[in-house]
């Protein structure tokens, strides 16, 4: 069995994290700029409750059964929905032929080219590394990854009230190389 | 003030200064009084900023007992004290001068009133100056550099934690950030799924990537956001960073103590 990059043990984690953790204070936006340290004491700020992240669920790995493209992209498509916060959900390729979609409207599908074209030209500024991306249409949000295959590359998106985290992004980014990766 | 956070790790070169400056430059820039002090007796902030490394700071507090110059920046909210100068021999006896001085409890108690945050950026390891400070603050936030090395030794920083707490701190874990991330690398990818599994939501959605950008600001001496007239898009990381630390502190927009804001005092 694969030892894992931390040698740390879940559950020793879990544990530690129960241990060094707990709720908030909350603060305000203040309105006045900061005056330098003035000459004044005072008095300890009261103990602060311990913080509580979120609660997130837990995403699992897509897993793809059939040889068969067009059943591949659509267990991507359904994971998707199942699993992101989001409405609709797409695949393409790097030229915008939509080979996949649930929950998307027209102009969404006309979008994807110009989208991947744009994104394809912001890769050529030194520097730039950006193989995913969001973008507001009105009350919606399209996110997006790419993925490469020795088919050529791919797009995955969502269309949601919310732009994907950056972790959701990642998320999709593996799975779509999962899916494309074995056609 | 409200709120007191330390940036540490066991791990040294993990990114804590950077992460502390640029979130520290963020907060400001989003309204919140913040004052960031080095706590690292090589003073790393210092060697961070361009024009900040030659001035008096905390070092020079402990040895006169009185508090330090703040230094003000371009941002009205922003201010900075740095570590000023160490000598090298003297580095390990600083902490044991510092602790007796109650320089950081005093520092704080100054800064009630004056700032919404304290940021402390403390020094690599858990001992001295790092284990004074988070005697001190509410919160720590782990910084994490997303290879395997520093990834084994979060868990001795947690466990630091745990016990102080034990012991009476009311210093809590607001979150783990990854550092220096790259999907494109498959052992930093490897670590950066395995933090997210072992540390589930207690890790910050936004990862801080791994850009030569960040090198560029090191080399001018300024925090990403003053790079250029048009920061580069790294910067906006650590406004997305600061928004989660603020939600997971409960800072609210508005409230009894918000208004209109006057442009010239």
């Amino acid at each position: 069995m694969d030892r894992s990059v931390s040698w740390t043990d879940p559950k020793s984690v879990a544990l530690l994290l129960s241990r060094a953790s707990g709720a908030v204070q909350k603060v305000r936006r203040s309105a006045r700029p900061a005056p330098a340290i003035a000459d004044r004491a005072a008095p300890l700020a009261p103990v602060a409750a311990a913080p509580k992240p979120p609660a997130q669920k837990e995403v699992p790995p897509l897993e793809q059964t059939s040889d068969n493209p067009s059943d591949r992209m659509d267990a991507l498509i359904a994971w998707t929905l199942d699993h992101f916060p989001c409405t609709g959900a797409f695949v393409a390729d790097d030229n915008g032929l939509t080979l996949a979609a649930h929950g998307i409207s027209e102009a969404h599908v006309a979008l994807v080219g110009p989208m991947l074209w744009a994104m394809a030209n912001v890769r050529t500024i030194p520097g730039i590394d950006a193989t995913a991306g969001a973008l507001l249409l009105g009350v919606n949000m399209m996110s997006w990854v790419e993925g490469r295959s020795e088919r050529g590359g791919f797009c995955l998106g969502t269309v949601g009230e919310q732009p994907l985290s950056t972790r959701a992004l990642e998320q999709l980014k593996v799975a779509l190389e999962v899916t494309v990766g074995g056609l | 003030m409200r709120h007191t956070i330390a940036f540490s790790s066991l791990k040294g070169g993990v990114g804590k200064t950077t992460t502390a400056l640029n979130s520290a430059y963020a907060f400001a820039r989003r309204g919140l009084r913040t004052l960031l002090v080095d706590t690292d007796p090589q003073g790393a902030i210092g060697l961070s900023l361009d024009g900040v490394s030659e001035r008096p700071g905390l070092a020079a507090s402990v040895h006169d007992g009185e508090l330090p110059e703040i230094v003000k920046t371009r941002l009205a909210e922003l201010h900075l004290l740095p570590m000023g100068t160490v000598e090298a021999m003297d580095v390990d006896r600083f902490a044991q001068e510092a602790r007796a001085s109650e320089v950081v409890k005093r520092l704080v108690e100054r800064a009630q009133d004056d700032y919404d945050l304290v940021l402390f950026d403390t020094p690599a390891g858990l001992g001295g100056m790092t284990r004074l400070v988070l005697e001190t603050v509410d919160h720590v936030i782990a910084v994490v550099q997303c290879e395997p090395l520093a990834l084994r030794s979060l868990p001795r920083l947690l466990e630091l934690l745990a016990q102080l707490r034990e012991t009476g701190s009311s210093c809590s874990l607001l979150g783990v950030a990854s550092n220096m991330g790259s999907f494109r690398d498959p052992v930093i990818l490897a670590c950066l799924e395995e933090l997210w599994q072992l540390y589930r939501d207690h890790v910050f959605e936004t990862s801080i990537p791994r850009d030569s950008v960040f090198l560029e600001a090191s080399r001018a001496g300024v925090p990403l956001g003053l790079l250029s007239r048009r920061p580069p898009p790294a910067a906006a990381v650590f406004d997305g960073l600061v928004a989660e630390i603020e939600g997971r502190l409960g800072v609210e927009q508005g409230g009894s103590d918000d208004g209109p804001i006057r442009l010239v005092d």
